[in-house]
């Protein structure tokens, strides 16, 4: 049952025989069976044997109780992942899978406790998986084998309702709402505190991939995602978000990323490519927490986002076809060291949100990006409602382009300096419109394996509790990405 | 629409909606048998289900015949509503995002389906028996935690 190079088997199985044998020990208030779960702890049997040779049942049972605090020193040693966040042996795993203790995933969640891993065999899991208990680990033995399948009949593959839980080496598809769905308890005042999702594969499913509503201090990290008719990745409502996606891989969906009013969100050293926009945060009165007030776009590599063979929610988003990076009506956005080219309407474009209530966008700026490419309107594009009174403190210096709008964008609108006023305006409408029919996501092409996550059945878990933090992005390490 | 409601038309209109009308979108989902719906200081000692919600935020509407709820991304807006018996509760999706309502505590009434409430759409349920009515959406949402709402029927 346990699965790691410290485990001792014999010591495990002495370990269970004695708990089963004493059936009078109390149970866990959540009734889980003891058997069913590993607890590494190497010196348990020493332990043991002298309890068993005073017959003391209280003892024992008071044993049983420590054994997540036997401190040995083999019993799954210490973990930090990227980002921050240490955990700390000993650790308990519950198994899931065939011939394993548990046969599914919500049954070893209900079971578990806080700081628990909770391994999925390889398999496909046909449930829906609610978590509402804090700071659990699932993950999956092998990334493209692990699959939670919703066959387009449920609509989460896992929503999580509890802080700290992250989920990691597995693939969500084909659900009807979202692959992996993280948040907090709406119109209370509680945000979902810790979340993570790292090496998960996201494909085929209706609404997104991997979405965090209503969180804060999140990360995706080495995540793909494709196949959807919104954005595998989405961040919305949050402020601060205090959030990374980074190292992941966007391709063949309506949207490479979406956020909506997520202040602090920073996505970082990933690719965006064959879908139909690359990246857009936006500020809506769609969603509470407007507007969306700050974050970082950095050394992405967006190109070739013109692909009609993707699917797209309906009509009503024929939008911005062929773009790569689309920040509509955000302010204090920091888009700096991507390379942008080759999406054919537009590369990186500043735009005002014209839905509902209209958000100019203000104070963005766009830094030393190389882009080219950008045929149908140019590869930088500053559109507000109005230009007579500048360009509201957004700005354009250091980047390589080709073609842009206005024509003399970093110096009318360059960093550091006051931008001109009056400069030519730009049709958002005929920038924004328009896009070629879409597909149905539901026949979108699964995609080819994707990298697991190293030692996937050793290492100790590490829940994105009160101890842990998101990568920490340093802007003056980014470099603009090389050509794939 | 909303509109007051005087005392006769109120009879009136209660007795219409007994049988299969028409709401917001012309399809109306009728509520369910609530005869053991717990009401507010009834003698259950666990109390009515609310989710966790507080009956004290709820909007007062019981002056109202039609009472609209927003859908949100993520959330129902107002999230308590009071109103009296009889009531239509009309949810519009006003979001991005497709919902549902279900109700949390099973078959206490017809809640609306995913597929019925996509963004734009509107779909109605009448509360004909006083009680309290729980409800969420179970995409972004659980009977205890995130997108969830009370009806409180007098």
């Amino acid at each position: 049952m346990r699965s790691t190079p410290n485990s001792d088997t014999n010591t495990n199985t002495i370990t269970k025989t004695l708990i089963a044998q004493h059936s009078r020990c109390p149970r866990p208030r959540d009734g889980r069976p003891l058997t069913a779960v590993t607890r590494y702890v190497p010196r348990m049997r020493t332990r043991f044997i002298k309890l068993m040779a005073v017959g003391s049942l209280t003892a024992l049972c008071a044993a049983v109780a420590s054994c997540g605090d036997s401190g040995s020193s083999n019993a799954g040693g210490t973990a930090t992942t990227k980002g921050g966040g240490t955990s700390k042996a000993p650790f308990t795993t519950l198994e899931v899978g065939e011939g394993k203790a548990y046969t599914t995933i919500q049954n070893a969640v209900d079971a578990a406790k806080g700081g628990e891993l909770i391994l999925l065999s390889p398999g496909v899991y046909k449930e829906a998986v609610v978590v509402e208990k804090d700071n659990l680990v699932i993950r999956g033995l092998d990334r493209n084998k692990v699959i939670i399948d919703g066959e387009f009949t449920r609509d989460n593959g896992i929503k999580v309702l509890a802080n700290g839980v992250a989920v990691e080496n597995l693939t969500a598809r084909n659900h009807k709402s979202n692959g992996v769905f993280f948040t907090g308890d709406y119109d209370s005042k509680v945000v979902l505190d810790g979340y993570r999702a790292s090496y998960v594969t996201v494909y085929n499913n209706g609404d997104y991939g991997i979405y965090a509503f209503n969180a804060t201090r999140g990360q995706f990290d080495h995540d793909y995602g494709s196949g959807h008719p919104d954005s595998p990745y989405y961040i919305g409502q949050c402020n601060p978000c205090n959030a990374v996606v980074s190292e992941v891989v966007a391709e063949n969906n309506f949207l490479g990323y979406s956020g909506t009013n997520s202040t602090g969100v920073s996505i970082v050293n990933s690719r965006f490519s064959q879908n139909r926009i690359g990246i857009s945060p936006q500020s809506q009165d769609g969603e509470k927490e407007a507007p969306n007030d700050g974050g970082i776009i950095a050394g992405n590599n967006v190109y070739d986002n013109n692909n009609p063979d993707t699917p797209q929610k309906d009509e009503k988003l024929d939008l911005a076809f062929g773009t790569g990076i689309v920040a509509a009506g955000t302010n204090n956005y920091k888009i700096v060291k991507n390379r942008v080219v080759d999406n054919k309407r537009a590369n990186i474009v500043l735009i005002l949100w014209p839905f509902g209530q209209i958000f100019d966008p203000h104070k963005n700026e766009v830094r030393d990006n190389v882009t080219s490419g950008a045929k149908e309107y140019a590869d930088l594009v500053l559109a507000l409602a109005d230009t007579s009174g500048g360009a509201l403190d957004n700005c354009f210096s250091g980047n390589t382009f080709e073609t842009a709008r206005p024509a003399a964008i970093e110096k009318v609108a360059a960093c550091g300096s006051a931008s001109e006023k009056g400069f030519e305006g730009i049709d958002a409408t005929a920038l924004a419109g328009g896009a070629p029919p879409y597909k149905d996501y539901k026949t979108m092409a699964p995609p080819p394996d994707q990298p697991g996550m190293p030692d996937p059945a050793t290492s100790p878990p590490v829940p994105a509790d009160t101890s842990w933090n998101p990568i920490k992005v340093e802007l003056d390490k980014i470099k603009v990405p090389t050509k794939v | 629409m909303s509109h007051r409601r005087p005392f006769a038309a109120a009879l009136a209109g209660a007795a219409a909606l007994i049988a299969v009308g028409c709401g917001t979108d012309g399809i109306r989902v009728v509520a369910g048998d609530a005869s053991e719906v717990p009401t507010p200081g009834s003698a259950d000692p666990a109390g009515p289900f609310t989710g966790g919600l507080d009956l004290t935020e709820a909007v007062d509407q019981r002056n109202m015949l039609d009472v609209p709820v927003a859908v949100k991304d993520n959330l129902f807006e107002p999230r308590v509503v009071r109103v009296s018996a009889g009531t239509s509760v009309a949810f519009t999706d006003q979001g991005l995002n497709p919902h549902n309502v279900i109700p949390s505590t099973e078959g206490q009434f017809v809640g609306i389906p995913t597929g019925d409430l996509d963004p734009k759409m509107s779909k109605a349920v009448t509360f004909d028996k006083p009680g309290i009515y729980a409800y969420h959406c179970s995409i972004h949402g659980t009977a205890n935690k995130g997108q969830r709402g009370l009806v409180i029927v007098d």
